[in-house]
């Protein structure tokens, strides 16, 4: 497709063109365009914010039962039935919308969208969730099904993975941000003490019914260095990294930390600290400073955190009425206040910006070089480019090593 | 045709007017008694035990409360327990309900009964609750889990995690019933679900068991009538 690239005062959707991507910073205003469209559409349209759980009505079993319900005709159904099917997700429909991965909530929203019927979609950053499988051909293949319109926000626009769109709009940045940028010199030097964990013949699945098994035959991680989990939507990702806090228990095998096997499911948060993929999952405490303080953060340097993070905000707002942008920062923020030798974080950037995207980078490397461990999962190649990591593929369940990542991207 | 999402819902409200009658402590008796004849007759223990955990929090917390009641002997919210084994059947009895309907199709079983329009939203919306107050229960603590709170996996360790949840469960879920309101005005949830489930629709006729379960209770209730009122 052609990219036509339009100025930022034409009109926000062009009627000629089936698909508008919004580019800018955070703060740019791209969420506060999305809405606007949304809301001009009214009941012909369909929002699907970057948590993308607000898209499901909540009253259905089922995505099939959510289609059987909201579909505006057999045609729209069979449509949004096609798209799925044509992206190989066809698993989905039986599942609880609810309990899907991320990436495949944003294709189930997509499949909602088509099925009813609606004339304008506004998606805003739920396309960094997808792999890079998925990416390059979903807003292509979305088009090809469905009738209407869609404008969306993604922070991934520059990778090559990058949905093809047929305008984008360029939003500059606004200088009128209550939001500050990263610095990761503010984070503390004080060494952090890790030791090794050494996964062997570790099994793992939701259900004793669940067709789908996390396998890791074998898998050592040292301490100082980071690690990028990658692999298709639905491979295990997030499966694994609640093993390792404590929040899935294992069939079999063991994790070994510091020479004796550990039991995480008994003693969850033992060894690792997890910022969660959506922040909203993570944050339980009614202000931002008792997010942080609660998890161990002495009170000397919870100023300083909250400027590594980027978080201008009052330790007495309450996180739930932070952007999501900034939840997400401040879930990373909590999740490093946390005294354990290992750290994982489950899409660190999503929501992010090029800029913080880089600093959350150095943010890592800075925390490694303090003797911590650290396991990121991400999508984003942009950030494996800035990250010093080596990669685990997870494939259908199965763990593997891979080599150097930011050798096999090149850096910037 | 009586339909079992029909029996189902009558059972439901039986128990709670029972409860609402009953002068006794043997008011759960009859109420738990018809439910594990009906979760004996269809093996729905996957059933009970969500039943179960939704009905935890909330026991705790009316136990909670009337616990610090007796502590505090200035505080003047005391509870009598009738009033809280009342509320604790209510509870069962909505439990039951929803958590059935959640696992099933809520909508199609609230138009089976008649419902439309905003009386079929504010039905939803009152079926959803729960369910949604659970998962986020569930979040929350798994947040907390995550974040170290809770040293060791135990059921006393949970079970004093209860006040740190409380807070945060009215919050998000209040925050998360609200832009669920905003999804379902915008898609015409009301509309959407009238029209098509007269093309879906697929009621089954009652079984002999599940008629039991309506019975029992209403039995209940006339014994309680002629008992505490005649």
């Amino acid at each position: 497709m052609m990219a036509q690239s339009l100025t930022s005062s034409s009109s926000p959707m062009d009627p000629l063109a089936p698909s508008v991507l919004f580019r800018g910073p955070n703060f740019s205003g791209r969420s506060a365009r999305l809405h606007a469209i949304n809301e001009a559409a009214g009941e012909r349209g369909f929002f699907i914010e970057p948590d993308i759980i607000g898209s499901f009505s909540g009253v259905s079993p089922t995505l099939n039962t959510e289609l059987d319900y909201f579909s505006s005709s057999l045609q729209a159904k069979k449509r949004a039935h096609d798209f799925i099917q044509s992206l190989s997700m066809g698993t989905i429909l039986s599942r609880n919308p609810l309990s899907l991965s991320g990436g495949e909530q944003a294709v189930a929203a997509l499949g909602l969208a088509i099925g009813h019927g609606s004339e304008r979609i506004a998606a805003d950053c739920c396309f960094e969730q997808l792999d890079r499988q998925l990416r390059p051909i979903i807003v292509d293949c979305f088009s090809a099904h469905s009738q209407g319109q869609i404008a969306y926000a993604d922070n991934r626009a520059d990778e090559h993975d990058t949905p093809a769109c047929d305008g984008s709009v360029v939003l500059p940045a606004t200088g009128e941000t209550f939001a500050a940028s990263l610095d990761h010199r503010f984070i503390s030097d004080r060494p952090i003490e890790s030791n090794a964990i050494v996964i062997r013949d570790l099994t793992a699945s939701y259900d004793s019914n669940d067709e789908f098994i996390l396998s890791v035959p074998y898998l050592e991680l040292e301490p100082g260095r980071i690690y990028h989990l990658v692999g298709q939507n639905g491979s295990g990702k997030t499966t694994l990294c609640r093993v390792l806090v404590g929040l899935l228990k294992k069939t079999q095998g063991s994790i070994v930390s510091g020479g004796r096997e550990t039991n995480t499911w008994a003693r969850p948060a033992g060894i690792v600290s997890l910022a969660f993929q959506n922040p909203d999952d993570q944050l339980c405490m009614n202000k931002v400073g008792a997010e942080l303080v609660a998890r161990g953060c002495p009170k000397n340097e919870v100023v300083s955190m909250i400027k590594a993070l980027g978080l201008p905000v009052s330790l007495d707002s309450h996180p739930g009425s932070l952007p999501f942008v900034l939840r997400k920062r401040l879930s990373l923020a909590a999740t490093f206040c946390l005294p354990r030798g290992w750290y994982i974080l489950d899409e660190p950037t999503l929501g992010q910006d090029n800029e913080s995207i880089a600093e959350i980078a150095l943010i890592l490397e800075r925390m490694a070089a303090r003797g911590a461990g650290i396991i990121v999962v991400s999508h984003s190649e942009r950030f494996a480019q800035h990250l010093k990591a080596v990669g685990i593929l997870l494939t259908g369940g199965i763990c593997a090593e891979l080599g150097d990542r930011r050798e096999q991207y090149g850096r910037g | 045709m009586i339909t079992t999402s029909s029996v189902r819902v009558a059972s439901g409200l039986f128990v709670v007017c029972g409860a609402l009658l009953a002068r006794r402590w043997h008011i759960l008796i009859p109420a738990l008694f018809g439910l594990v004849i009906f979760f004996l007759a269809t093996r729905q223990f996957a059933t009970l035990r969500r039943c179960a955990i939704t009905m935890t929090p909330i026991v705790m917390m009316f136990l909670g409360i009337q616990l610090m009641s007796r502590v505090l002997s200035s505080a003047q919210f005391q509870t009598p327990w009738l009033t809280i084994l009342r509320l604790c059947t209510l509870m069962l009895a909505f439990s039951y309900t929803t958590v059935l309907f959640e696992g099933q199709d809520g909508a199609e079983k609230l138009i089976d009964l008649g419902l439309k329009n905003n009386g079929l939203i504010i039905a939803l919306s009152a079926i959803s609750t729960l369910p949604l107050m659970q998962s986020t229960a569930r979040r929350i603590t798994e947040a907390r889990f995550a974040a170290g709170f809770i040293g060791r996996r135990s059921i006393f360790a949970t079970a004093t995690q209860l006040p740190y949840i409380l807070g945060p469960l009215f919050t998000q879920a209040l925050r998360l019933a609200i832009a669920r309101s905003d999804t379902w005005h915008q898609r015409e949830l009301s509309h959407r679900l009238q029209q098509n489930l007269a093309v879906i629709h697929r009621s089954r006729r009652v079984r002999s068991y599940e008629l039991l379960t309506a019975l029992l209770p209403a039995t209940w209730i006339v014994f309680i009538i002629v008992t505490e009122f005649l």
